[in-house]
């Protein structure tokens, strides 16, 4: 997925920097921006970005695509 | 008795994603001999709140198991040059020395990010997450099945991989032969 094929939706009563944590949320999410580039996006540790994503319920390894899975399913299969 | 855990380098993610969990950094001895973590990856693990590593280590209960490594980074590495670029504030500066003290030391290396796991495939590092690493645990017989399921059920629940994940490597398990 490419960040022009993404929507996102906000109030407009959202404030500034709450709506950059929600667009650096998605990206990441979504896999077009890794976590120490989401996090340096807002302005954050990778620490703080982390503990934002698993305040709001969002797997810190973010979404795989098939190829990493995998990836790493064939490491384990293959890795003696 | 010959142990059968063996020696990692990590990134800063696993170490993190485990404070999540109610004594997951226990899960580090369960799965490894040794925890090699580089010094640049401890800093980013410790900055925030700020900390010294032995407070960190002290609090986690986790001296005997992580070692915090000085080592260079490896320009033997194809592509490496491409996880670190200074203009952009170092994006994965961790993973890079992660993957350097994994090559020179014949270590597999836990990664979460998919950029740095793209480069360990090109150079032949082995690369894991905790929950792969979790799966090949039980099949060396590190760990039990009961064990296993229920770290990947504290993975899930502290939100460190997605439900699918979960579920994926949940069916890898129990179609696992433990050796």
């Amino acid at each position: 997925m490419k960040a022009s094929d993404i929507e996102i939706r906000l109030p407009d009563t959202l404030e500034g920097k709450k709506a950059k944590e929600i667009f650096a949320i998605t990206l990441f999410n979504e896999g077009i921006l890794s976590k120490s580039q989401a996090s340096k996006l807002i302005n954050m540790t990778i620490r703080e970005f982390h503990e934002i994503l698993l305040r709001r319920g969002i797997p810190t390894s973010g979404q795989y695509d098939k190829e990493t899975t995998q990836d790493l399913i064939d490491v384990l299969n293959t890795d003696d | 008795m010959i142990s059968l855990k063996e020696c990692v380098v990590s990134d800063a993610s696993p170490i993190i994603s485990l404070e999540r969990i109610p004594k997951g950094h226990l899960y580090l001895s369960k799965l490894f001999s040794k925890v090699y973590v580089p010094e640049k990856a401890m800093f980013e693990i410790t900055r925030k709140p700020p900390r010294t590593f032995e407070d960190y280590k002290d609090f986690y209960n986790i001296s005997e198991i992580i070692e915090v490594v000085n080592c260079k980074i490896d320009r033997t590495i194809s592509d490496i040059d491409t996880l670190f670029d200074f203009k952009k504030d170092n994006d994965y500066e961790g993973e890079a020395y992660a993957l350097s003290f994994a090559i020179q030391n014949g270590f597999r290396v836990l990664l979460d990010d998919k950029k740095p796991i793209t480069i360990a495939k090109k150079n032949g590092i082995k690369f894991y997450n905790l929950g792969t690493y979790t799966l090949r645990a039980y099949k060396k017989s590190i760990l039990s099945i009961f064990e296993a399921e229920e770290m990947l059920e504290n993975f899930k629940n502290a939100n460190i991989y997605s439900e699918a994940d979960y579920l994926l490597y949940r069916q890898i398990l129990l179609n696992i032969d433990s050796k």
